[in-house]
């Protein structure tokens, strides 16, 4: 087991490696050269070369690269185009706006997939198994900001409850005031997919024999749905949950560009439209990291809840 | 098919061989209108309705220059940023043009993107995969890993880096999408070819001596293609959203051509003086990827009756 954690929590840095590798090489097959981007078309050759120079462009490709990779594995991702500032900087102090939405989105997101998805397995082809059926269906075929926003105009503008741009207010009731919306138009497409999940998981579940057994032996059914069926029905979900957390990342993108909330993805798409990339190259590696770290963390975990994983 | 096709010329004249071809086209559609998932398939109302309205949506497309009441690109500019009315149905946007013209034409885009991606996705994806399993070896161990990193990041931010290095537009569109479901196909066509492989037949099929070109070509690849095409469907509804999604951030589809997501991203940014634009390009996005999830879903049910409830 130990060894087991051990190799999963190595095998982060392969993957950081191989992910390092094709943001590089595919932002410098875009930028073709970012010292003409920079300096725009009026520049002088004697200018770009300079730019270039100080920006290190006029080293070998492998070099670059091998530079990229060491600094990045120090935090460093060199700085920003527009800015100059640091861009680790600018992305440590966008990461915790993002991270809040992402932490009540997913919050939403479980609190109601999951009792949703279990009342549908336990009571399949019921009124409310075809419903919340329905409704999950709904919310996974809506663009992931279009929830946001109906949410928008429904309370914001019509309704005038919250503001139409979330900007996080000092204060824990300010920030939660700011984030409610953003973070509800995500929770429930997360909601949608959870439900999924969760319900044809238990589903599965409670057909096998064992759950039967349970049954004929007089357990109480409250006891044989949570006791046998719903312990080994998150087995499955759980490994989802990291590739939902990825989805949901990905999905404050939108979410931020939709309420005008501040964050790592207004970051990422403002460097896009400005053609930052040092920017565009940190953030997008942030992102990856994440990612890799939380899914590993799901691996781990899987095989801690599930007795019958070999841990080879 | 194309085998058969290309093999009739010496069997007889032409306009027989066109007969023959016609015969067993419709034998071909009669044998799959009775069989016994099709049947299931047509039961299932909902995938039934969602056909219907990709059908619907295809003529619209195709028909759009005779179906919109007006020039998409037209501007009216005297009636800027209306909301419903006797002239306009569904209102006006920031230049003045006619939102149901561009929601009509903007339905190109949107099936472009979706059908395009996902063939391109599948037929590379079914390629790699295929070689992957058929190989095994260091050959499947690299692709798989590699498949593996990258099925880990949301299609969105795979979309998003490749639209970043090629720039916007349609074609970059099609491309970025395309790429970030590759790493689906791939696995979907790696399983099944590894499986296959072993099988008696495929054995049989070496013992006497056909090749391995023809092995892949004319036994594993049908027997791939079931799985493959129901997902297809459902990947398409993961197309259109990922390209609206890329659209509505100004990296999709670029103005003045009418797609669901740059006109979203206009009603997003006039929320206030017209929301209207926002909520029926977004009606047009979540009606049209909800009708190929409930084909997908229908066709994934009848072909595989036991995952039912």
């Amino acid at each position: 087991m130990k060894a087991y954690i051990t190799r999963r929590l190595l095998s982060i840095i392969p993957t950081l490696l191989i992910v390092g590798s094709i943001v590089f090489f595919v932002m410098r097959l875009a930028s073709g050269d970012p010292a003409t981007a920079m300096l725009g078309a009026s520049a002088t050759a004697e200018s770009i070369a300079r730019l270039r120079e100080q920006l290190g462009l006029d080293r070998p490709l492998i070099v670059q690269y091998l530079d990229f990779l060491l600094d990045a594995l120090r935090g460093d991702f060199g700085r920003s185009y527009a800015t100059g500032r640091p861009v680790a900087e600018q992305i440590f102090a966008a990461f915790p706006d993002t991270l809040e939405l992402v932490f009540w989105g997913m919050l939403i997101g479980t609190l109601i997939g999951v009792p949703t998805g279990i009342i549908a397995a336990v009571r399949p082809n019921s009124i409310f198994d075809y419903a919340s059926r329905v409704v999950a269906l709904l919310g996974l075929s809506m663009p992931p900001f279009y929830l946001g926003i109906l949410l928008l105009l429904l309370f914001a503008v019509n309704l005038g409850w919250f503001p139409v741009i979330s900007t996080p207010q000092p204060g824990f009731s300010g920030r939660l005031y700011a984030v409610f919306l953003p973070a509800l138009s995500l929770g429930l497409v997360q909601a949608s997919f959870i439900m999924r999940s969760v319900r044809s998981s238990l589903l599965e579940v409670l057909q096998e024999d064992y759950i039967r057994t349970a049954h004929a032996k007089g357990v109480p059914p409250a006891q044989v749905h949570y006791r046998h069926g719903l312990r080994n029905a998150l087995i499955p979900v759980i490994t989802v949950f990291g590739l939902y957390l990825g989805t949901l990342l990905a999905g404050t993108v939108l979410t931020e560009t939709v309420f005008n909330r501040p964050g790592m993805g207004r970051l990422l798409v403002g460097a896009i439209q400005q053609r930052d990339y040092p920017l565009i190259q940190g953030g997008l590696m942030i992102y990856a990291a994440v990612i890799v770290v939380v899914n590993t963390a799901v691996d781990i975990l899987y095989g801690l809840v599930d007795p019958t994983i070999r841990y080879d | 098919m194309a085998a058969e096709i290309q093999r009739s010329p010496s069997n007889g004249t032409a306009p027989e061989t066109a007969n023959g071809t016609n015969n067993r086209a419709a034998a071909g559609f009669a044998a799959i209108w009775h069989a016994r998932w099709m049947r299931r398939f047509r039961r299932d109302r909902m995938a039934v309705g969602g056909v219907i309205f990709v059908v619907l949506l295809i003529f619209v497309a195709v028909l759009a220059p005779w179906l919109a009441p007006y020039d998409p690109a037209e501007q009216h500019i005297l009636y800027r940023l209306r909301g419903p009315n006797e002239m306009f149905r569904l209102g006006t946007d920031e230049f003045g043009r006619d939102v149901l013209s561009r929601l009509i034409y903007g339905s190109r885009a949107s099936l472009v993107v979706g059908l395009a991606s996902v063939f391109l996705a599948g037929v590379l994806g079914t390629v790699i995969g295929g070689i992957s399993g058929y190989m095994g070896g260091r050959v499947d161990q690299i692709i798989s890993s590699v498949t593996n990193i990258l099925m880990s990041f949301p299609s969105l931010l795979l979309g998003l880096m490749v639209v970043v290095a090629l720039g916007p537009g349609t074609t970059n569109v099609v491309i970025a999408v395309a790429l970030s479901l590759l790493p689906n196909f791939i696995r979907l066509a790696r399983g099944p070819v590894l499986a296959l492989r072993e099988k008696e037949f495929v054995q049989a099929c070496r013992a006497i001596g056909v090749s391995e070109a023809r092995i892949i070509l004319r036994h594993i690849t049908p027997n791939i293609l079931g799985p493959i095409s129901v997902m297809s469907t459902l990947w398409i509804a993961t197309a259109i959203r990922t390209e609206a999604s890329l659209s509505f951030l100004g990296l999709g589809v670029q103005p003045p051509t009418p797609s669901w997501g740059n006109m979203i991203r206009s009603g997003v940014n006039n929320i206030l003086s017209n929301p209207w634009l926002a909520v029926f390009s977004g009606l047009a996005i979540t009606v049209t990827v909800l009708a190929f999830n409930v084909i997908g879903d229908g066709l994934r049910d009848a072909l595989d009756p036991k995952q039912r409830p």
